[in-house]
């Protein structure tokens, strides 16, 4: 099979994303189960304190230096994992030849997601 | 001394008589073994990683937007549609978790890390139990207004 520029690419700079892929696939499930917990189903169902999620905790917990790091990492290192995984399993279901393209699509939207991501933390701070 | 292989080393020397057909996979090959239905789950567990993302990028956009903005938020997740989604999204990284550290993790570890021989690899699930609950707990105690 012929490769395009493309999956050359792709090909080269595989090393470069195993890291940080198995870095958030190993980081991503230690996370996100027990945040997903609190703010998408202990909150909407009532059993978090009054103000465990007030504008001013929630303020103060994201500014907290700890948490702008831990976010700043497991967010895009999340987006990559997903992406990296999204990218094989689109090979695995047989769109093996469109690799360059999908991979270019999926590592894309991962570079907006990073770049969201720290965006989306500077407003906090500069709001 | 050894020396590596030529990729052509395992080629035939001779032609076969008979044309092989290219080896082709069968569209629902995955559909065919629990194991490999496993596999593909685990893959398409990403578009989880990257959903979640989402929903926790948008929370912190409405952070930095302001107190409406981060109220209009939390009742977006009140909505029932959501409740559900994160029920299945917990349940899909749970069983994600479950996977890479007690199926795949002992699976992958060489048997050096760095200059030190590798612990036995009875030794990775119960540690790596033991780091998710604490973690799981502190978040949660945290996150959820509990502790400090």
């Amino acid at each position: 099979m012929e490769h395009g520029p493309a999956k050359k690419l792709v090909t080269a700079l595989e090393p470069l994303i195993w890291g940080p892929f198995v870095t958030g696939n190993f980081l991503t499930p230690l996370v996100f189960p027990a945040v997903v917990l609190v703010l998408g189903i202990a909150y909407p169902l009532g059993w978090l304190p009054a103000d465990a999620l007030s504008y001013e905790r929630a303020y103060a917990l994201a500014t907290n230096p700890l948490a702008v790091v831990g976010l700043l990492a497991i967010l895009p290192l999340a987006l990559l994992a997903g992406s990296h995984h999204l990218r094989f399993g689109i090979i695995d279901l047989g769109s093996a030849e469109h690799d360059g393209a999908v991979a270019m699509l999926v590592y894309g939207l991962w570079q907006l997601g990073a770049i969201a991501t720290a965006i989306a933390i500077l407003r906090i701070f500069f709001d | 001394m050894a020396i590596p292989a030529h990729r052509d080393a395992m080629k035939p020397r001779d032609r076969a008589r008979t044309r092989a057909a290219a080896p082709m996979m069968p569209e629902n090959w995955w559909t065919k073994n629990p194991r490999y239905r496993a596999y593909v789950a685990y893959a398409w567990a990403g578009a989880f990683f990257w959903l979640q993302a989402l929903v926790f990028i948008r929370g912190l956009w409405a952070l930095g937007t302001g107190e409406v903005a981060w109220n209009a938020f939390l009742q977006a997740l009140q909505n029932p549609l959501f409740v559900g989604f994160h029920v299945l999204s917990l349940l899909v990284l749970l069983w994600y978790g479950a996977r890479t550290y007690f199926k795949l993790f002992v699976k992958t570890q060489p048997p050096k890390i760095g200059p030190m021989p590798r612990p036995p690899l009875g030794v990775f699930p119960p540690a790596l139990a033991a780091v998710w609950l604490g973690a799981s707990a502190v978040l949660v105690l945290v996150l959820g207004g509990i502790w400090p």
